[in-house]
């Protein structure tokens, strides 16, 4: 149960957790690994805002240079 | 209880992760080193996602005026995607955009900034842009984001930056430090005023904030511990007594002796003098921290600097509070293999 808790854990990651974490209990490493995804999902949604935002809410005289750099 | 160095960690984590600090205390219970190898570990798996969409702005920002692209960076790209393209551009340029932007907006991008991978931008900043940054985010209080950058900016930067900011800002940052070396190194640049400034802050503090400086002390190197040490002696007498309250309050004796172990000779006896010997349930305090955590090597020798009554009425005290120590308090001596391994606190 641990190890699959430690597989999500470094799924997470995307790199192996340090071995030290193996003192953590299996709810703690499954709120460890959910604490983590929390943060890359929230933090893809805020690029996906400020790409958006980008587009959309700057004077038009700058959107043709902002659609260059975004590569659209 | 964590320990501060367990503590400022779970800190940082949360700030990468963008959670509140107290969804993560169940890690307190781990070492500080492994804690920020996790916080690694999590940066890493954050900056890395989309880093091909963030290469290309970088490469095709080089096509457009530098002023044009400052422009861009506070209206619409703001600064969390500002902090992710800071390291893919080259230092030059990220240079000449960051002097074109507001002070305020360049701090909102340092809370966001990996600044290991950004590090060749940030020795390439000029110090007086650094400073400024640095007073903002001062300001603010966020102390821990600049113990980040420490590692990460050039001497002139660091220079720069702590004339520019309160004693008291320049504790705060240390606490958060991450290389004691380059902790101890930065430190030795200071010049005197400076330092006993920063001692004046911790005493002066908050409650806790004397907690974390004397932590903060035991990770300098040797010749500076010295210095600080020395220089917490010989500030005024009410500053002395505020220093031996708050360490009497905290429990912070068993440290407090080792850092009034290498103070001088002249300096030990001022200490003893203005306050040790004055409150009987302190000094009783203070001998049994060093009875229970073998600490006799530390304070044997201070008592050589008091006279023969006092030491009798120090023995009376220990006949009360630790009475095996009566013997070595009127001999002088300290008992064999006694300090040759003391005990730490695990911190």
């Amino acid at each position: 149960m641990a190890d699959s808790r430690l597989k999500d854990l470094n799924a997470e990651l995307g790199a192996e957790a340090p071995a030290a974490l193996s003192a953590l209990s299996n709810e703690e490493l499954a709120q460890l690994a959910a604490c983590i995804r929390q943060a890359k999902r929230a933090q893809k949604d805020q690029i996906r805002r400020a790409f958006d935002s980008a587009l959309s809410h700057v004077p038009f005289l700058l959107r043709g240079p902002l659609k260059k750099m975004l590569g659209g | 209880m964590p320990s501060l160095a367990q503590h400022a960690e779970v800190l940082k984590l949360a700030r990468v992760l963008d959670l509140p600090p107290e969804r993560l205390e169940f890690l307190e219970k781990l070492d500080p080193l492994a804690i920020r190898e996790l916080r690694e570990r999590a940066s890493a798996a954050l900056f890395g996602a989309e880093q091909g969409t963030f290469q290309r702005i970088a490469s095709a920002s080089k096509q457009i005026p530098a002023g044009l692209s400052a422009v861009l960076a506070e209206r619409a790209f703001g600064s969390l995607l500002c902090a992710r393209l800071t390291g893919l551009l080259a230092p030059d340029r990220a240079v000449d955009v960051a002097r074109r932007l507001h002070t305020g907006f360049l701090a909102d991008v340092c809370l966001q900034l990996d600044p290991r991978t950004s590090h060749n931008v940030l020795q390439a900043m000029p110090a007086n842009r650094i400073a400024e940054v640095a007073a903002e985010l001062a300001n603010r209080g966020e102390y821990i984001t600049m113990g980040r950058f420490v590692d990460n900016i050039s001497d002139e930067a660091i220079h720069a930056t702590a004339e520019a900011l309160e004693d008291e800002a320049l504790l705060r940052i240390g606490l958060f430090v991450e290389n004691d070396a380059r902790l101890s190194a930065i430190m030795h640049d200071l010049p005197r005023e400076r330092l006993q400034g920063v001692v004046r802050a911790a005493v002066e503090g908050d409650e806790e904030l004397w907690q974390e400086a004397v932590a903060l002390i035991q990770r300098l190197d040797e010749a500076l511990r010295r210095r600080m040490a020395d220089l917490a002696a010989e500030m005024e007498e009410a500053s002395i007594q505020r220093m031996i309250e708050a360490t009497h309050e905290q429990d912070l004796w068993m440290d407090m002796l080792g850092i009034i172990a290498i103070m001088n000779p002249q300096n030990q006896r001022r200490l003893v003098e203005l306050s040790l010997l004055q409150e009987e349930h302190m000094v009783g305090t203070v001998l049994r921290t060093a009875e229970v955590h073998d600490l006799w090597h530390h304070l044997l020798p201070m008592l050589g600097h008091i006279e023969d009554e006092a030491r009798e009425r120090l023995a009376g005290i220990a006949a009360a509070h630790a009475p095996a120590a009566v013997e070595r308090i009127r001999s002088g001596r300290s008992p064999e293999g006694a300090g040759k391994s003391p005990k730490r606190r695990g911190k």
